[in-house]
């Protein structure tokens, strides 16, 4: 689903939308660019999906900070300093080797950007939110990851205002590992669930 | 929590965020979210109403019929509270 994508294509229809409607605000003074490309910066180089990986290592290695994050995501991730936009309402969901959660927004792309950074080109199109709710099964095995028939497939419609995070399983044979070695395997897809660790 | 709802078959003629692939559909309530302004009206006026969410839970085959993707699976849908009514 996320196929070539070429970088010396010229600008698209709404990316060009986009820059008059940019510079037609800055012209008449009604937002700053600098503040506008701070906030792009912000999303692009600080924040991302090492603030959800994290929170994941977190939980795997102290089970009652675990328990806090499950009973409510909110004031357990604003623990580690994560929060704002896109954050200020987070359920986690817990994968149990019965129970694989993946999160959607059939309606738009809502998705943890504070945890998260900004969601991938996939996430936002078309087929993958109409398909992720018709057909998980097939759609997650289409993107690698092959779950059995009576492992319950829980597909997480950010249609209201919670943003999901996925809490993977503990991948095998990591018992050794300490919470900073545990953050490094952590990936941006299993945490929405469309991957496993 | 547990309460069996249906969605109603709501048609906005503004906004709205209820998806249509759940509109007339039953499934049970797994957790109370926060209250939120509805977007049906804060789309179109200064104020709206805040209502209380819902996490509703819906099994394939009221969604899909006999095409429902065979295997274990749900979905949970975000849904305001007057999108939702006592299921029948």
């Amino acid at each position: 689903m996320t196929g070539p994508h070429p970088h010396d294509a010229p600008p698209s229809a709404i990316e060009q939308r986009v820059a008059t409607l940019e510079a037609l605000l800055t012209d008449k003074g009604l937002v700053n660019a600098e503040f506008l490309d701070a906030i792009v910066r912000s999303y692009e180089n600080d924040i991302g999906p090492r603030n959800g990986a994290r929170v994941v290592a977190r939980a795997w290695t102290d089970p009652e900070y675990q328990q806090r994050l499950l009973a409510e995501g909110t004031p357990a991730i604003a623990e580690l300093g994560f929060g704002g936009p896109e954050g200020q309402h987070v359920v986690v969901v817990e994968n149990r080797p019965s129970v694989h959660n993946v999160i959607v927004c059939t309606l738009c792309s809502c998705y943890p950007w504070a945890l998260l950074g900004l969601p991938p080109v996939w996430y936002k199109s078309p087929p993958y939110r109409a398909r992720m709710v018709r057909e998980p099964r097939a759609v997650l095995r289409e993107m690698g990851l092959e779950l059995a028939d009576d492992v319950e497939i829980r597909v997480w419609d950010s249609s209201a205002e919670i943003r999901y995070l996925v809490l993977p399983q503990r991948p095998a044979g990591t018992e050794d590992l300490d919470e900073e070695q545990l953050t490094a395997l952590v990936t941006r897809d299993g945490m929405v669930g469309v991957a496993a660790l | 929590m547990g309460d069996r709802v249906r969605v109603r078959d709501l048609h906005a003629r503004g906004r709205t965020r209820c998806p249509r692939y759940v509109r007339g559909r039953c499934g049970t309530v797994v957790h109370v979210d926060r209250e939120a302004a509805l977007p049906d009206q804060a789309a179109h006026a200064r104020t709206a109403r805040t209502e209380l969410t819902y996490a509703v839970r819906f099994e394939p085959r009221e969604l899909w019929g006999d095409d429902a993707e065979p295997g274990a699976a749900c979905v949970c849908v975000g849904l305001w509270r007057s999108y939702l009514e006592p299921a029948p």
